[in-house]
């Protein structure tokens, strides 16, 4: 199933009791979408590119900011003012260049996701906006694609594994537009990564069929306690607008 | 009995502590227990809690011993328990 130089490679992940060649053969031929690549989108990228993912697609539009480099780990101070993407792009080749990395210096909207998720079979949603992370939902559920919503404030994080026609979507959770939440959000880079790393667990967990995914639950994590709590969520809403575009398989 | 209430992300920002312990003599609902936190709060955290007509806001994610909870009226608090409110976040 796996040839040698990825025998090599993830041999001490495969060393994992109940995480095995099958397992790492199915991630070498998944597909990832992660929108944005910054303080979260970012080291979900590069553990999706450590994990052995085949082939991880990254939209993120804009150029590197010199107050980005507290938390956007695959990026670099000679790179400011250059496109975030391609930033990204050149790190995780550098660091895995058996990997396929498709680039769009595009935030995900209407217009663009089709495009932008063709061929993914799992979206990790690392956007700092609801507007972008609903649009990644309606994609999502309509084409039976599972999604991790990965989101922080402050010293906060929240992952919520999401299955199409199965849990609650984003919609469910939120079904007006949040009025009163602010668009800035405090943020240290280490709170960021480890909200990251939870959700490439439970993402790795959602394709291989890995130990139990948190299906059905949001992960709260809490690094000022610290911890990592499981809340457990409604079924999904019936009445759901979003829910309800799944096509009956 | 006594309800730990904890705040989570701009709720928290908003208010002193993150924690607050609420004592009661008798059972009451969800929506009860709200409308007992919002008597000493500012406006600005009381917009992430309520509309404009005084109504739960959708977007609030209540949460009971680890539990989601969606029926606001119905779900009766009658022992010692832990609340959890958590505003919309989305920070990437
Ligand atoms: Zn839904």
């Amino acid at each position: 199933m796996l040839n040698m130089n990825d025998q090599e490679t993830y041999s001490w992940q495969i060393d994992l009791p109940g995480f095995g060649e099958r397992e790492q053969a199915i991630l070498r031929n998944s597909t990832a979408l992660v929108t944005r690549v910054g303080g979260l989108g970012g080291p979900v990228a590069q553990s999706l590119a450590a994990a052995g993912f085949g082939r991880i697609i990254l939209a993120h539009k804009g150029n590197l900011r010199q107050d980005d480099l507290n938390r956007q780990i695959l990026m670099s101070r000679k790179w400011i003012g250059k496109s975030r993407v391609d930033c990204a792009t050149s790190t995780l080749n550098n660091f895995n260049d058996d990997i396929e990395i498709v680039s769009h210096n595009a935030n995900v909207n209407d217009e663009n996701i089709d495009e932008i998720i063709c061929g993914a079979n799992i979206v990790f949603s690392c956007a700092p906006l609801f507007n972008e992370r609903f649009t990644l939902n309606s994609a999502c559920i309509s084409k039976n694609i599972p999604l991790v919503d990965c989101s922080m404030y402050s010293m906060e994080g929240r992952v919520i594994p999401i299955i199409p026609g199965k849990t609650q979507c984003l919609r469910c959770i939120y079904p007006e537009d949040p009025a009163n939440w602010k668009r800035q959000f405090p943020v240290m880079g280490a709170v960021s990564a480890l909200v990251a790393q939870v959700g490439v667990i439970e993402g790795i967990k959602i394709l291989t069929n890995f130990m139990s995914p948190s299906i059905g639950n949001m992960i709260s994590i809490d690094a000022s306690e610290p911890s990592i709590e499981k809340i457990k969520l409604a079924d999904k809403n019936i009445n759901c607008e979003t829910c309800n575009t799944l096509m009956p398989s | 009995m006594e309800i730990k209430v904890q705040y989570k992300g701009q709720l928290a920002a908003e208010n002193d502590s993150s924690n607050e312990i609420i004592n009661c003599e008798k059972p009451l609902s969800i929506l009860e227990l709200l409308n007992v936190i919002l008597e000493s709060k500012t406006p600005e955290f009381r917009k992430l809690i309520v509309n404009s007509d005084n109504v739960p806001t959708r977007s609030l994610l209540i949460v009971k011993d680890n539990v989601q909870v969606l029926d606001l009226r119905g779900t009766i608090i009658e022992n010692d328990c832990q609340i959890n409110l958590l505003p919309p976040i989305a920070g990437g």
